[in-house]
């Protein structure tokens, strides 16, 4: 991992290479790099940008980390028997969770925008596993439950949300795209495309302002690379060294568009590399995969003030939203994804390592999907928000006085 | 006066309307009130009700046709009235407004001043010469108190709220503001003046109608109008527009009546007793006859959300006096006998005439009957006392030819119309009622058991 | 009382509140090593250090969202646009981001952020640099909008924005940064929000204006009072929350009003003004309510028409003696 994505200077004449050092200027330290407290740590204002342009082409050989599936196993990872089976619990959670949303939708008992995790949800719990929940924060855009399921917000709060009442996890307010949970640090459940992007600076500034080692993962999807907020984002992160990981959920649909229709690169995690960023590329499909590629970020990067980037692919199995039937899927293309499901793939590297059987699944599955039933129940039992609650939280101020 | 009538909205998802039946033709006189013709609706077939007077001077559709709500049907006016005017402007697209070159003057106009006053809910036709003379479209701004014309008086809500405040009458200040508008300063100004000789009349709640007014050079008489007028004006009205009206009318044969009066009034003469009249006959006749049939006997009162059926008869009895009419009531009449029924509505009749009536003696009624027989009317319709269901009209009694057994012979009848507010009283309650009463009259020994 | 520019009485404002609390950050284009575009941090970064002032790249977007999220994770951010106009370039995260997260999260998440800068006309800078920003940012419910028009308001509303737990724009003006007034030396003064300064009493008519249009409503006074009529000059100071209650209050005194607002007229404050004047004091109007605003153009360029396009003094005697039917 240390040498990844280093530079490696050209094989021309000591001069060309120091002149192509000139023109690659070093980034300077950034003012927060070292806490300074004395005028002297202050970086100087002026540039060191060399105007002397070098002779002959500048060229560098670029290296990218890969996490294949089938590569890791559970315990070099660091979980335990219990733990990996822990893994298929929230996973297989998840699955069951959105399939009833489907149904709730159906039954008019959800309404607006739903959009469906099912098909990614490797790459929730691989990356919530890797951090210290509570302490490291995740921001993620409006395909949310899946990570909030993850991070550990109660299935039921989380379903009397998409329900809209008031015991839902934002009070009913929020509904299917803004799941939060403040003291595990999810910082929602976004809708615009792009937008939470450079929120996630700032919450990873707030860590190293405030002298934490704490991190914070921002997902986004591949549409979202295209907004100016992504760019923007990594580059105040890049000066400023600020201890996130940029991942890019690539599912390889932004709507209905495909990755590789709207990029002019669809290599994702090559785009961080104009940030100077370590960048890698890690299967969507392995639970362990994605812990490992998160894991090292985390470890190796982020917590060392270094922002990265890492592009995780995966497959949304349902189309954009509720509404949407992914017609322009290629025929087969569905079937040919699904047989790399991660929470096959999960179930069936436990039985291979004896860490469960068929029939121990099996009864997790009937756990899970009575947890998920339970939490129907529950929500459908809770009472929707008084009407007084529109006016609750839009200032600070309880019965702010000046709302007309 | 050209008066323009347009297809009115008849019911709330009206865009249109069929016009199914002309049931007045041209020429003939059109009184407020008279259906002109039919029109269905979407919903319904509905009655195309005249609010004004005049004569039918031009159906401008034909039956069979549908024309959306505004469009112009049919045009009343004085009968040489020339409406060819009119009916130019109107020849388009049927829309009823100026033509274009009278719409860009006038907007012209208002670019350079306020908008200038204007009726826009009246069916006069503005500019009855057509010569689209931009004088008549945007008038000189009115000076208040001169709104007799119906104009609608500019006042600053401030001063509108002193004046109300210090009862005083916006139509006799005048407004020192833009376009004549009453300020704080002008109010305050008739305040310290003090109030005007005359005192001013309140204004009637309903809101006054606007028309053009015959040539001002025109000689006329200005009369004051005094609040019984506004009373009964806005009353009736009320009534008119808002109680759905019909008519019933029964023929009653009189000669016993007629007879049994003449039995009693000899009584009475000799007991030195109040004499009967007919009309007290029918007031007692009535008044049993109310006890039968209590719906005739109600008030619709949607505030309420509920009709009312009283358990008492109280009968109004309509008096012309010079300032107007005023109905008297004679109270509990199904309880009273013939003779203390004439002594009480002759004592009150005089003191009506007096202006002498205590306000608990002229309200009231459940029901109330108005008798033009006097004046030789043989029938007519009468509006609705609100808040009763019912009126009676009573016409004369008249000698005519009637047939008994085959034979024509002599007889007496009197025709009386009972108008009906259709909220509480529907047709066979009051064919009904009128029956009741007609049996009483025919046998009026009943009346006295 | 010290006398003071606007911008040393905004700088105060700023060095008091963050010698106060440590979680308190300036970030913007040229705060730190520049001293300010306009010098309103000039000398923060020698005394606060780069961790604390924080230059940005040319990233409004970037940079608004970053101070969102920092307010969501426990930090104080003040957030300075160069111009109000470049917030437009950010403004996804000023208006989207920052009033709606506390709501959409059921009031899991406290904003306390400051977006701050010169906003509205600043001279013959033409239609992209003349924004005034102040109805369209109080248009979002969320946020709360804040522009004073003299040094002292300056001082004690911004510590106020500060300390506030909610997401406050905080409008500035180029053309008053140079303004000398005194200001309160007094410790921990700070100005409600929502409360209007009465800055000239009067009761013929009642003009409201806010930031520079106060200037004119003050110089259209002193010319009424010439003519024998004394205005009540109301500065709003926050535009949202309104001090509505001190407008009527006003109103129902004089009878009549005129707001001045250089903003555009189209949905403006002085739109919002007048519809709740109207609202609250019909019944005491004695005359229609009148505006003085810039029209409905883009700010020009050539100075004959710029002087046309900004609120007057003399535009303003004009309507306030409409309106008094004095004419």
């Amino acid at each position: 991992m240390a040498d990844q994505n280093e530079k490696t200077k050209t094989d021309g004449t000591d001069e060309a290479g120091k002149a192509a050092e000139a023109a690659t200027t070093e980034p300077q330290p950034s003012p927060l790099s070292d806490n300074g407290e004395s005028e002297a740590s202050r970086q100087h204002p002026w540039t060191e940008q060399s105007i002397d342009i070098p002779d002959g082409p500048i060229e560098e050989t670029l290296s990218f980390e890969t996490y294949p599936a089938d590569q890791f196993e559970h315990d070099e990872l660091g979980f335990d028997d219990d733990e990996a089976f822990d893994l298929l619990r929230s996973m297989l959670l998840q699955r069951r969770f959105e399939n009833r949303c489907r149904q709730m939708y159906q039954r008019q008992k959800i309404s607006g925008f739903l959009h469906l995790y099912i098909g990614q949800e490797a790459v929730s719990t691989g990356s919530v596993n890797a951090i210290r929940l509570g302490e490291d924060s995740i921001i993620t855009a409006y395909r949310d439950h899946g990570m909030g399921l993850a991070m550990g917000i109660d299935p039921e709060d989380g379903m009397s949300e998409l329900f809209g009442k008031r015991t839902g996890c934002s009070k009913g307010k929020g509904g299917s795209m803004h799941f939060f949970d403040h003291d595990r640090k999810m910082m929602g459940g976004h809708g615009i495309v792009g937008a939470h992007i450079p929120l996630s600076t700032g919450i990873a500034f707030a860590e190293k302002y405030q002298g934490t080692d704490n991190v914070c993962l921002c997902f986004f999807g591949d549409g979202a690379m295209h907004q100016g907020a992504f760019r923007e984002a990594c580059n105040l992160a890049g000066i400023y060294d600020l201890p996130i990981v940029f991942i890019c959920e690539n599912n390889q649909y932004a709507m209905g568009t495909a990755v590789d229709r709207a990029f002019a690169k669809p290599d994702l995690f090559k785009h961080g590399y104009n940030f100077d960023f370590p960048c890698s590329l890690a299967s969507g499909m392995d639970v362990f995969s994605v812990n490992k590629a998160v894991g090292d970020h985390i470890e190796s990067y982020a917590r060392e003030g270094q922002p990265s980037m890492l592009e995780v692919r995966t497959y949304r199995y349902q189309g954009h939203s509720i509404t949407d039937p992914a017609d322009y899927r290629a025929e087969g293309e569905l079937d040919e994804r699904q047989s790399e499901d991660a929470i096959v793939r999960l179930q069936q590297y436990l039985i291979n390592h004896d860490l469960a059987t068929e029939d121990e699944i099996d009864a997790l599955d009937d756990e899970v999907k009575q947890e998920v039933s339970d939490a129907l129940d529950a929500a459908d039992a809770a009472d929707f928000p008084d009407e007084e609650a529109i006016y609750d939280d839009v200032y600070s101020q309880d019965d702010y006085p000046f709302i007309a | 006066m050209a008066i323009l009538i347009e297809m009115p909205k008849l019911s709330d998802t009206m865009e249109e309307g069929v016009l199914s039946a002309w049931l007045m033709d041209e020429g003939d006189e059109v009184s407020s009130g008279d259906v002109l013709a039919q029109v269905e609706t979407d919903k319904a077939t509905m009655d195309l009700e005249a609010f004004d007077e005049g004569v039918l001077l031009k159906k401008v559709i034909d039956e069979g046709d549908s024309v959306p709500i505004g469009q112009l049907i049919a045009v009343i006016g004085e009968a040489d009235e020339d409406i060819s005017d009119i009916l130019d402007d109107q020849g388009g697209d049927g829309a009823a407004g100026a033509d274009e070159t009278d719409d860009a003057a006038a907007s012209d106009a208002a670019a350079s001043s306020e908008p200038t006053p204007s009726s826009p809910d009246s069916d006069v036709v503005e500019d009855p010469a057509g010569d689209g003379q931009l004088g008549d479209r945007t008038p000189e701004p009115v000076p208040a108190g001169t709104d007799a014309e119906g104009r609608r008086i500019k006042a600053s809500p401030l001063a509108r709220r002193i004046a109300e405040e210090h009862g005083v009458d916006l139509s006799q200040v005048d407004g020192s503001g833009p376009e004549g508008r009453i300020i704080r300063r002008d109010v305050e100004a008739r305040i310290e003046e003090g109030p005007p000789a005359a005192e001013p009349a309140p204004q009637p709640d309903v809101e006054t109608p606007s028309y053009d007014l015959p040539d001002d050079e025109a000689p006329y008489e200005s009369h004051d109008i005094s609040q019984m007028r506004k009373t009964i004006a806005r009353r009736l009205a009320e009534s008119k527009y808002t109680a759905p009206h019909f008519y019933e009318t029964v023929d009653i044969d009189m000669e016993k009546a007629i007879a049994l009066r003449a039995e009693l009034n000899e009584l009475a003469e000799e007991q030195d007793r109040t004499k009967i009249s007919f009309n007290d006959l029918v007031t007692k006749a009535c008044a049993l006859s109310l006890q039968k049939h209590p719906y005739v006997n109600a008030s619709y009162l949607p505030d309420e959300g509920e009709i009312r059926t009283y358990n008492q008869v109280h009968i109004g009895i309509a008096v012309a006096i010079d300032e107007g009419l005023i109905t008297p009531v004679v109270r509990n009449a199904d309880q009273k006998g013939m003779t203390e029924i004439a002594r009480e509505t002759r004592e009150l009749a005089a003191r009506a005439q007096d202006n002498d009536l205590e306000p608990e003696e002229f309200e009231g009624a459940t029901f109330t009957t108005s008798n033009l027989g006097m004046f030789g009317i043989e029938e007519f319709t009468a509006i609705v006392n609100p808040p009763n269901s019912a009126i009676l009209a009573i016409g004369a009694i008249r000698d005519t030819p009637v047939v008994e057994d085959g034979e024509v012979v002599p007889g007496k009848r009197m025709k009386v119309t009972l108008s009906c507010d259709h909220r509480v009283v529907d047709g066979a309650i009051g064919a009904q009622f009128l029956s009741t009463l007609r049996s009483y009259l025919e046998e009026p020994m009943n009346l006295l058991l | 009382m010290a006398t003071l520019q606007f911008r040393e009485a905004l700088r105060a404002a700023m060095t008091e509140e963050m010698e106060r609390d440590d979680d308190i950050f300036l970030i913007g284009e040229e705060v730190a090593e520049y001293d300010g575009a306009y010098k309103v941090s000039k000398g923060m970064l020698d005394q606060f250090g780069p961790q604390r002032v924080i230059d940005t790249p040319i990233s409004e977007l970037g940079f608004a969202g970053l101070g969102v999220g920092a307010a969501m994770n426990g930090l104080r951010p003040i957030v300075e646009f160069m111009t109000f106009n470049f917030s437009y370039v950010g403004f996804d995260q000023v208006v989207n981001n920052a009033p709606n997260v506390r709501y959409m999260s059921g009031g899991q998440f406290e904003m306390p952020i400051v977006f701050r800068g010169p906003n509205g006309a600043a001279g013959q800078l033409a239609a992209t640099h003349s924004n005034s920003t102040e109805a369209l940012y109080s248009n979002f419910p969320g946020l709360k909008v804040v522009s004073p028009s003299i040094p002292d308001d300056g001082k004690g509303l911004l510590k106020t924005a500060i300390r506030e737990d909610d997401p406050v724009i905080f409008l500035e003006s180029e053309l008053m940064y140079g303004l000398k007034d005194e200001v309160s030396e007094e410790a921990d003064y700070t100005i409600p929000l929502g409360s209007a300064r009465v800055a000239r009493e009067g009761s013929d008519v009642t003009i409201v204006a806010h930031s520079k249009s106060h200037h004119v409503a003050m110089d259209a006074a002193e010319q009424l009072a010439e003519k024998g009529y004394e205005a009540e000059v109301i500065d709003p100071r926050t535009i949202k929350p309104l001090d509505i209650d001190a407008i009527v209050e006003s109103v129902v005194k004089t009878n009549r009003l005129v707001v001045i607002d250089e903003s555009n007229p189209f949905a403006s404050v002085a739109s919002e003004i007048t519809h709740r004047v109207q609202d609250r004091a019909f019944d005491y109007l004695d005359a229609p309510i009148l505006r003085v605003t810039a029209p409905d153009v883009p700010a020009p360029y050539a100075p004959n028409l710029m002087d046309a396009y900004m609120p007057g003094a003399d535009e303003t005697v004009d309507k306030c003696l409409r309106v008094l039917y004095a004419e």
